[in-house]
Parts: C-alpha cells; structure tokens; sequence
C-alpha cells in the first residue's frame, strides 16, 4: 500500500515589508477555527506565525515571504474538494494575495514523502531487491557495511526544479531522518499504517511560476503521484 | 506518579504556582498535556488557584470531574475533515436552513438542514449570516462544528449563484438562433 503521510507546500512571495503588523488582520479571523496558535520572533520581520489543527494533524505557517501548510498524517484524498488544502489554507493565501503590500509569488514548493508498505518481506530482502535494481556489480564494495543506501535523481528546467530520492524504508524513523526533524508524526492511525518497512521516496518539487491555486495544486499533486506511479508500477 | 513522586516535584518547581504556569504554557504552545502533569495536578490542592467566584467554582469543578477522575483525549483522530463554506437562508423555531459551498470550482451548492441549538453560541442568527462548518468522520463517529464565517466566508460565490438563477430562464442562457 502507498501512503502519504508527511507533505508540505510553501508558497513563496516577494517580501511583506510590514510584516507582521500588516497580517494580523487578514490571519485573525482563521484563528477561532485552529486548535492552537504559536507566535515565534514576535513584531520582527522574521515572525512565524503557527495554526495549529490537531484534529486533522495539519498546521499552517505565516512567514514575510512564504504561506506554508504542513500535514502530518495520511489522507486519502488531499485533493478533493473542502479538504484542509483548499478550506482553509487556499482561502487565507486568497486573503493574504488581497492585501494592500502584497507583491507577487515567486515560487512553489511542493514537498511529500511517499511510503510503500511492504510488510511481508524482510528489510534485507527489500534491500537487495533495492541494489539489485538500481545499482551494478561494485557497489557493494564502496562501503562494505552500509547500513542506507538510496537513489537521487534531478531534471532542472526553467519552470521547474525536481528532486527525487527513492531508497529502503524501515519505519517512522526514516521520515524524521529524510525530513529533517520537520515531521513530527502524532496520528495513531498513520503511525499504525507506516510502522512496517518497505521503500519510500521524497519528492522536492519547486515550481517557478506567479501565478498559484487550488487547480494549479492539484495539477502539481497529479503530477507527483504520476511519478510515483511510475516507480512502483506494480502497486 | 504517586503522591511521594509529586511531593518531590512540588520541591523541585517551588512554589505551586510555577506548576501552574508550566501547565498554562504546554497548552498555549498546542503540545500534548504530560499525563503525568496532569495527574499531579489532581493530587495538589488546587484552591490557590480558584478564588471563590462562582464561574471559577464551576470550572473547578468541571476540570475535577472530566479531566483529573474521568480521564480525557487529547486529541481526537479523524479519518476525514471537510470544511465547508456556508451561509444562513432560513431561520426557523426549530430548525435553520443552510446553503453549503459543495464544489468551489464547479459551483455546486447544497441546502442543509441543522437543528437551532447548534448554532446558539453564534448569539443572534441573521438571514445571510456567513458560516463555516467542519465535518470530521471516523468509523463510528462523527461530528459537526459550527463556526462564524465572518471575514473568512466569500459571499461573492453566494451572489453569483443568485445572478446565475436569475438568468436561469432567460434568453440569455439560450443559444443563438
């Protein structure tokens, strides 16, 4: 089974010079509907503004360049529509995007990190399936003892920069490794669908662009899960 | 933790008030309630911090009652949460009628029914009130939260539906001949 259960888009502007005072108005009706607000470097310019949604595992973060939205656990659609990405997080980027110092978008940041459960093998079998796949005869002598291997492959072009590093799973762990600390996963139903092994893959994608809603989101979200697809071909 | 564990706790923070005040902050910052914390809490007095106003009375009461003997979730896991944006079109005795943003692209709407209790701490409900509401879902379970709209709600979508329906019949719509 594919799960997804750590994505984050950021949505990238230029600069908001009367950041934060010039927000707290357009955020301030979004608040009543988290469950949680965090204000870091309050009346700087490098203030980060967090709602936090605990019942769907969600949060959103204002910076004076960039509207961020983080969700910490598998969702099944998270295209469809009234889903958290567009009520709530489309609407306030509409409100920010209305405000008086708004410049333009620069660009987007789509991040997710795809899981491949496979919980009848065994982690080395996943492993040598894995070399066997991707690497020629050698490999195995550059470090005799590895205890990770994986695969990173680019294509940068004007409009977009992708990323693709695909490797072995062997459990929650691996997303704290890959995400740097940035994932904290608490919803016991995702932890309980990830906590096996398997392959998994992280998929940067920064898309150049000034123009930026829900379809273009949708857009970006088929086309990682086309690329997904293509990977595991036999899911 | 036992009573001998807190008692060592009450020395090392002091005063019970900065165990208060560490248990106001671990809320503020939106992190789980340590259970631990929260059992101490019940093993403390905790009359120096209710003074004899009776709200304060009855949250001290409700906080003993559901949280320290009854046990509590910290947070509720839902399968499925969709939010949607709405509006108030009808306000009966009983009963007051909404119509939903189903589809934003395709504009598709929805009217919905909600017994009036739902919407009682909204204060005085009005004809076009904005509103948002958030469906959760899990297997066995689900809930409806109510919320103001205000400032968050496009009414713009509303209005164009009502231009739409009104040009509905008209030759407009029709194609040329």
């Amino acid at each position: 089974m594919i799960y997804l259960p750590v994505h984050q888009l950021e949505i990238r502007y230029s600069h908001l010079l009367g950041f934060p005072n010039c927000i707290y108005s357009t955020i301030s009706p979004f608040v009543k509907l988290a469950s949680g607000i965090r204000i870091e470097n309050e009346n700087t310019h490098n203030a980060v503004i967090h709602l936090f949604f605990k019942d769907s595992f969600d949060t959103i973060s204002v910076r004076w360049d960039r509207l961020i939205y983080k969700s910490e656990s598998h969702k099944q659609d998270l295209t469809a529509s009234n889903q958290f990405i567009q009520e709530p997080f489309f609407n306030l980027f509409g409100k920010i995007e209305e405000t008086e110092g708004f410049g333009v978008i620069t660009n987007v940041l789509y991040y997710s990190i795809f899981t491949r459960i496979k919980s009848t093998s065994e982690m080395e079998s996943i492993r040598s399936d894995f070399e066997k796949r991707f690497f020629l005869d050698g490999f195995d002598k550059i470090i005799p003892d590895k205890t990770d291997v994986g695969v990173i492959i680019e294509r940068h072009n004007p409009e977009k920069q992708l990323t693709i590093n695909i490797g072995p799973y062997t459990g929650p762990q691996e997303i704290e490794k890959h995400g740097r600390g940035n994932f904290n996963i608490d919803d016991p139903e995702t932890l309980s669908k990830i906590s096996s092994i398997g392959e998994m893959m992280t998929l940067n994608l920064l898309h150049f662009t000034n123009k930026f809603n829900f379809s273009d989101f949708k857009n970006l979200h088929k086309e990682a899960l086309s690329l997904v697809k293509q990977n595991w071909k036999d899911e | 933790m036992n009573n001998s564990n807190f008692t060592s706790v009450r020395e090392f923070v002091g005063e019970t008030k900065e165990l208060f005040t560490e248990h106001v902050f671990r809320e503020t910052a939106g992190e789980n309630i340590s259970t631990d914390l929260i059992i101490g809490f019940g093993t403390t007095e905790l009359n120096p911090f209710v003074s004899t106003g009776i709200e304060q009375k009855m949250e001290h009461s409700l906080t003993g009652q559901d949280f320290i003997r009854g046990g509590f979730l910290a947070s509720e896991s839902w399968t499925k949460v969709e939010s949607f944006q709405a509006r108030i079109i009808e306000i009966d005795k009983n009963i007051v009628v909404c119509e939903c943003i189903i589809d934003k692209e395709n504009k598709e709407f929805e009217i919905r029914e909600f017994r009036r209790e739902l919407f009682n701490h909204l204060g005085e409900l009005k004809v076009n009130m904005p509103l948002i509401l958030i469906c959760k879902e899990r297997a066995g379970s689900a809930r409806i939260d109510i919320k103001s709209g205000k400032n968050i709600v496009d009414m713009n979508f509303f209005e164009l539906k009502e231009l739409y329906n009104g040009l509905e019949n008209s030759a407009l719509t029709q194609p040329f001949k």
